[in-house]
């Protein structure tokens, strides 16, 4: 039996130089918890924190922004299958779980002739490879939302439900709320 | 009143005169003077003393302490 | 003896020559300070009391300057009395002669005395001697006083034998009780020797002696002990006394210090439970899967319709394969439908060697050519030989999906079903989580709300306490730890009490052993001369203790009779005087009892009407004594007052006997426009029999002491 998923969780996405800054500026390259957080002015401990949440936003508001050709990529040297694990520090959960949301996401966003690959007509790493340019698109996609709203408001993010509500407040995130009232 | 009377009548307001010798108030001189003439050996001690203390040549110590013991000693006998 | 005039001739800020004339009674000197008030104490004191020192310090600036070079000019105080009738005069003075702009000479002072009979002639006396006449100096260290504190005389131990000498006749009893010590010892030492003569009670005698020498020790170590506690007790109980108005504030204070750290405490326990780490929640709490749902059906549906085509497009290859399977079915029926031995069994040489015999070595049965049995064996080893050859074909079952991806990316999906439900439920938790905190912050208000009205309580205690926090807490701790001490102490007292009594009945009945042995052994006579000596000590000792008694209850009467008509706090208890022994000296101590209480820690305003009493009633006793009256003088004695206290003051002592001086700075203003100073109206309606204002020559420097000149004005 084979296992997609773990390949695809060896890899490392990456993201746009073009949003170098907002990395520098809202998450901690190497990481940094709680006091320590607070101290160096960051909200997300880590980078790859970052992407994970601009992942969803884009997802979650559709927008699907492949990385133009023309912008160079840059990553964090972070394999997927670490995302989420917590064990240096007492203070966080661990999240590795969400691993598999990302995953079921990108499966479920991109166009993979499995029955093809279970043939062996096209290569594990080649349908690995999509996948991770979904991830990366959507990504790209929740990054340039994030810039937009800073440019906008430059103090929209100094609240501290800020980020929490551009989750709930999403296109799919509306469209749940009108759910739930129903 | 002189001075030496009243310190006698002070001094022989004591209790000790009424109650243990058995004076009456009869008994007690009320001059120094009439002390120095008393049979009674305390009364006449202390007269002496008196006497001795306020002459305008005071006493001395050790000449008071020979007049007064001669004086009990004789009456004592 | 009255003084009728006092003159200062250029001491100090009196340039030129200042009188005041002087009566009978309540005389008051008014005088803003730093303007001659107490420059006119002073003088009188140099009159009465100073020396050769610092003649130089005493010229006053102004009348140097105003002096030609090469010119003397005198420095004088002089006062007038009125004694018996006669007019006397006391002078001191001495000579300035100016040598330069700021150098001068200064000659010895001199002590001139002069008495004025009735027709007015004049003699010339020794100044020392009239002085000491009109005015003893013993009389005068009770009748002149500089500030408030002065009139506590009691602080000095001598004070009442000081008091006794000049004032009661009890002095003359000291020596009494000195000189009957004396002969009783005399006397005993006698009884003593005689009964050592007799040689059989020397050795228990000696011993007795030694006994009675170790009691005497002891009774004198327990009462120093006595002493020292009685002294700590005392102390304690001051200090306890004074603590306990600050401790109703104190305990007030520590109360509210709990509360308002319990408070705080609550605020900060609230402040922990507040979580606002939300961004953080997005990860930890999976918050950021709230919207999955949608996504997780998209992927499910796409697995779902592919692991359908992929089974469909199975069962498609598999029907081919079944028609393989058809043919193997054929072949199994040869064997009677029971499952066929493995392909090498028998072996391949068994089989040839038994093809070859015809014959089945198995179940021993011909297996003759073309046979049933024979064909079958031939069979099987064709198959075998066949398998050998074919290998790759035999397990070519050629599936058709090598990989199988589906299995994991349903389970997956399923197990992520199972989470859905979870995901539902965080919007809820999300909100109940800001309900939560929303709360915990209005409990916060709440509580600071509470706390700020704690804090304004306890800034209220520590307003109407006067001294600071830290000392207020400072004496709690102390009340506690004085209250502690005091018990100890009083367990001592009790302790060394108890020791005593066992001391004391060892030493009499030592003293009666001896005396016994005496009445035997020693000359009777002896012994009756003693025993009257031993009786005469007794009298001797207990008149003087009663007489000295005698003057303190005196003392007292009097002091509480003016106490009672000066007595401007309105204190309802009275001057207690008492005798203690301190060492070999009798001692007094002055308390304030209020209903058989002690008040410590009485304001400054009532010690001073205590203190002034006293000396009205020593004052008096020196007028029965000397049967003459001194007059007082007080400089400041009521700064504590206020002015309105001190008009009553002055009112009440108007009404004693005795001249009394007093200077005082109250009943002056400023006026704001003009700045001048001026009297008040209700200076008006005190009584009096004459007032003096003293105050400098305006304008002046206060830098510059020759423009210093204080003018006196009888108003």
């Amino acid at each position: 039996m084979e296992n997609l998923f773990d390949k695809w969780k060896t890899k490392i996405p990456k993201y746009s130089e073009a949003h170098k800054d907002l990395f520098n500026s809202l998450s901690q390259k190497f990481g940094a918890e709680g006091e320590k957080k607070i101290n160096f002015g960051k909200h997300f401990s880590t980078n790859y924190e970052l992407y994970m949440y601009a992942f969803f936003l884009g997802l979650y508001n559709e927008e699907f922004s492949p990385i133009p050709d023309t912008e160079k990529k840059t990553d964090f040297s972070h394999h997927i299958q670490h995302w989420g694990s917590k064990t240096t520090t007492l203070e966080r959960k661990d999240f590795t779980n969400l691993q598999e949301n990302i995953f079921l996401a990108v499966v479920a966003k991109t166009n993979v002739d499995f029955i093809a690959l279970e043939k062996g007509e096209i290569k594990e790493d080649d349908v690995v490879k999509t996948l991770i340019q979904t991830m990366e698109s959507y990504t790209n996609g929740g990054l340039i939302l994030i810039k937009e709203k800073i440019d906008e408001n430059p103090n929209y993010f100094l609240q501290s439900t800020s980020f929490l509500n551009m989750i709930l407040d999403s296109k799919l995130g509306k469209k749940k709320q009108e759910e739930d009232v129903e | 009143m002189a001075r030496k009377d009243e310190i006698l009548s002070s001094f022989l307001k004591h209790e000790m005169f009424t109650s243990k010798y058995e004076l009456k108030k009869s008994d007690i001189p009320s001059t120094v003077r009439e002390a120095l003439a008393s049979d009674i050996p305390i009364v006449k001690a202390i007269a002496l003393v008196i006497e001795g203390l306020e002459s305008p040549t005071p006493i001395s110590d050790p000449a008071l302490n020979t007049q007064i013991r001669q004086y009990l000693q004789e009456k004592a006998l | 003896m009255i003084v009728t005039k006092i003159s200062i001739e250029n001491y100090l800020c009196y340039c030129g020559i200042k009188d005041f004339e002087l009566s009978d009674g309540l005389n008051i000197i008014l005088g803003e300070n730093g303007e001659g008030k107490t420059k006119f104490f002073e003088a009188l004191d140099w009159l009465f009391n100073g020396n050769d020192d610092g003649l130089e310090l005493l010229v006053s600036a102004k009348a140097l300057e105003e002096t030609e070079v090469g010119k003397s000019l005198r420095v004088q105080v002089s006062i007038v009395v009125e004694q018996y009738e006669e007019k006397k005069i006391i002078t001191k003075s001495f000579l300035v002669k100016k040598l330069k702009a700021n150098e001068c000479s200064i000659s010895n002072y001199m002590l001139e005395g002069t008495e004025e009979n009735k027709s007015g002639e004049r003699v010339q006396i020794d100044g020392k001697n009239l002085l000491d006449r009109i005015f003893p100096f013993q009389i005068r260290k009770y009748s002149m006083f500089k500030g408030e504190a002065e009139l506590d005389i009691f602080k000095s131990d001598g004070a009442l034998t000081n008091l006794i000498n000049l004032f009661s006749d009890a002095k003359h009893y000291d020596k009494y009780s000195e000189k009957g010590i004396f002969l009783r010892e005399k006397a005993e030492r006698a009884v003593e020797d005689s009964t050592k003569n007799d040689k059989k009670n020397e050795s228990l005698y000696k011993k007795l002696e030694s006994d009675i020498k170790i009691a005497e020790n002891d009774k004198y170590k327990l009462t120093v002990h006595l002493d020292s506690t009685d002294e700590e007790i005392r102390k304690l109980e001051g200090k306890l006394q004074a603590a306990e108005s600050h401790v109703k504030n104190a305990d007030a204070l520590e109360t509210i210090n709990k509360r308002i750290k319990n408070i705080e405490d609550r605020i900060s326990d609230l402040n922990g439970k507040i979580d606002e780490n939300y961004t953080t929640s997005l990860f930890d709490e999976n918050w950021i899967a709230v919207n999955f749902e949608t996504i997780h059906h998209e992927f499910a549906e796409k697995i779902s319709l592919f692991s359908i085509e992929k089974r469909k497009q199975q069962s498609e290859f598999d029907k081919q394969k079944g028609i393989k399977e058809g043919e193997r079915k054929a072949k199994a029926e040869l064997l009677n439908n029971s499952i066929p031995l493995p392909i090498g069994v028998p072996s391949k040489a068994h089989m040839e060697e038994m093809i070859k015999d015809q014959l089945c070595k198995v179940c021993n049965r011909p297996a003759k050519k073309d046979s049933e049995p024979y064909n079958f064996m031939m069979e099987r080893l064709k198959e075998y030989l066949t398998s050998q050859t074919h290998d790759e074909e035999e397990t070519n079952d050629n599936p058709l999906y090598k990989n199988d991806y589906t299995n994991r990316l349903v389970n997956l999906s399923v197990s992520q079903e199972d989470n859905l439900k979870n995901l539902r439920g965080v919007r809820t938790r999300i909100k109940d989580l800001f309900k939560f905190n929303d709360a915990r912050k209005k409990d916060i208000e709440q509580l600071n709300t509470e706390l700020d009205g704690e804090k304004a309580e306890r800034d209220k205690i520590l307003g109407n306490s006067s001294i600071a926090e830290e000392k207020l807490v400072d004496v709690l701790k102390n009340y506690n730890a004085w209250q502690g001490d005091l018990k100890q102490r009083n367990h001592e007292q009790l302790d060394y009490n108890s020791k005593m009594k066992i001391v004391l009945a060892e030493l009499k009945a030592k003293k009666e052993e001896k005396d016994t042995i005496d009445l035997k052994s020693a000359n009777k006579s002896l012994i009756k001369t003693r025993a009257i000596l031993r009786d005469i000590e007794t009298i001797f000792k207990d008149t003087k203790e009663t007489k000295f008694d005698e003057f303190i209850e005196k003392l007292q009467g009097k002091s509480n009779s003016f106490f009672g008509k000066i007595n401007i706090e309105s204190f309802r208890g009275t001057i207690v005087f008492t005798k203690r022994i301190k060492g070999d000296k009798s001692i007094v101590d002055i308390k304030l009892q209020e209903d058989g209480r002690t008040f410590y820690k009485p304001n400054q305003s009532l010690l001073t009407s205590m203190h002034i009493s006293i000396l009205f009633a020593i004052s008096e006793l020196a007028s029965e004594t000397k049967e003459e009256n001194f007059p007082m003088i007080f400089d400041a004695p009521t700064s504590s007052f206020g002015e309105n206290k001190t008009a009553e003051f002055l009112n009440l002592i108007y009404e004693t006997e005795n001249q009394k001086i007093l200077l005082i700075k109250d009943f002056l203003s400023t006026e704001k426009k003009t700045k001048t100073l001026t009297i008040k109206k209700e200076f008006e309606h005190v009584k009096r029999n004459k007032a003096f204002w003293v105050k400098l020559e305006r304008p002046f420097d206060p830098n510059n002491l020759k423009t210093i000149n204080t003018q006196v004005i009888t108003l």
